[in-house]
């Protein structure tokens, strides 16, 4: 039992990496998408040709965070506002890639439609 | 008694399958305390039952460790906690991309309990029943790129699984057969993130072990591992995902200053059958140390310290 505790508390802890609240930041402003772009709203299965999507946002000190249901996303560039999309045999069909952009005033969202077939 | 089970899965989330289906470490107040090391790798493309040149992850590999406790409650009821953590989960992709993620996986619990024992005829049966608590990270990311669920720790999904094993010993118990069966049902993965469900998963083994030279124990087992297919956030089914496969294990153990052991077994899939294009294991292998700690005898000791005076 004290084994189990021990194992809980250690979970517990593992959990409770809170992130510290900047302070205001007078230059920035709530952000807003401008655009989200992809340079192909179809691509082939497999890892070859991928979409390269663009999210463009206002309000100063931006963080991107992109994320999708199935299909895979790398980073192309360091403030991480590009990325390239593929997906494998298991992510065919429709798959909405979501940017949020945020700021200490707070975050935004928006979604592009990238279809994957097999040709 | 071996561990039986290590989980060749290439790229399912969460814990894979340490689950000690044996019925070592029962007896009333023994505490068995056991450490895990895991290593997946998986570099080969199936469609069907074939191997096929398509690529797409590179490879893909695990390093997982986990701590389980199991003590005897009764006589024949047995319970378990089971944390995993996974050192290293990565994937190496084709078009020259790389990812991995670390952290804590699932929380095991789970109950066994000896319904039939035949003495004469050296016939055991145990029922069994596991719960799987996503208590690890699933929010790992990769610069600004939140991560797939096959690659985050925690597998996101509360798990019930329903197991039974049959075991029958030869001479005084030198040499014993296994037959366990297990199938495991996922709950729905429903966040504001990720709408997903895994395959329900069945798995049959068979195996013999024997025992020689007293503190060695070897066993060979050969396990079907049944997966039914995902489905995603339409509730459709996920056509490259499960599959059937066929695994042979053979495995060793020794054990020493009577409540130590230390084990150590090798996974190889001999057939699979992928739904779709999937990437598949290549090998797996893992070691495991236990300490048995039984409790009842020290209990005993103090009651009887003051007779002796």
């Amino acid at each position: 039992m004290i084994t189990l505790l021990l194992m809980l508390t250690v979970v517990s802890l593992a959990g409770c990496n809170k992130k510290s609240n900047p302070a205001p930041d007078a230059n920035t402003t709530f952000p807003q998408i401008i655009s989200l772009i992809a340079d192909h709203d179809s691509i082939k299965v497999g890892g070859t040709e991928p979409s390269i999507i663009t999210c463009i946002a206002s309000g100063g000190n931006i963080i991107y965070t992109w994320e999708v249901d199935l299909g895979d996303i790398f980073p192309l560039n360091e403030e991480g506002s590009q990325v390239r999309f593929t997906g494998s045999d298991c992510c065919l069909g429709e798959k909405y890639i979501k940017c949020t952009a945020a700021n200490d005033k707070g975050s935004v969202m928006d979604t592009a439609l990238i279809y994957i077939y097999i040709p | 008694m071996l561990y039986i089970q290590a989980d060749a899965q290439c790229c399912a989330a969460g814990n894979p399958i340490s689950a000690d289906g044996s019925p070592g470490g029962t007896g009333k107040n023994m505490l068995e305390v056991s450490l895990l090391y895991l290593h997946s790798y998986s570099s080969i493309y199936y469609e069907g039952h074939q191997k096929t040149d398509y690529k797409y992850i590179d490879y893909s590999y695990f390093d997982f460790s986990s701590l389980r406790v199991s003590y005897g409650i009764t006589k024949r009821l047995k319970v378990r906690a089971e944390i995993g953590y996974f050192f290293s989960k990565a994937q190496s992709f084709d078009f020259g991309y790389d990812r991995k993620a670390n952290g804590f996986g699932d929380m095991i619990l789970g109950v066994q309990y000896n319904v039939y024992q035949n003495t004469p005829l050296a016939i055991d049966i145990f029922p069994s029943f596991d719960f799987t608590l996503p208590v690890g990270k699933f929010d790992q990311m990769n610069g600004p790129v939140v991560l797939p669920i096959d690659i985050q720790p925690s597998s996101g999904s509360f798990k019930y699984n329903a197991g039974l094993l049959v075991s029958k010993r030869f001479m005084n118990g030198k040499f014993a057969t296994f037959l366990s069966g297990n199938a495991e049902f996922s709950q729905r993965i429903n966040t504001e993130r990720t709408n997903y469900k895994y395959g329900n998963l069945y798995n049959i083994s068979l195996y013999g072990s024997y025992t020689f030279l007293r503190n060695f124990t070897t066993a060979l087992q050969v396990r079907t591992m049944i997966r039914d297919r995902a489905s995603d956030n339409n509730k459709e089914k996920i056509n490259a995902t499960g599959g059937t496969y066929l695994f042979l294990t053979p495995q060793v153990r020794y054990t020493f200053f009577k409540y130590w052991s230390v084990g150590f077994l090798f996974e190889y899939p001999i057939y699979k059958y992928v739904n779709g294009k999937q990437l598949t294991n290549d090998y797996a292998f893992s070691f495991r140390f236990s300490r048995n700690i039984n409790f009842a005898k020290k209990k005993k000791t103090l009651f009887e310290e003051p007779v002796k005076r």
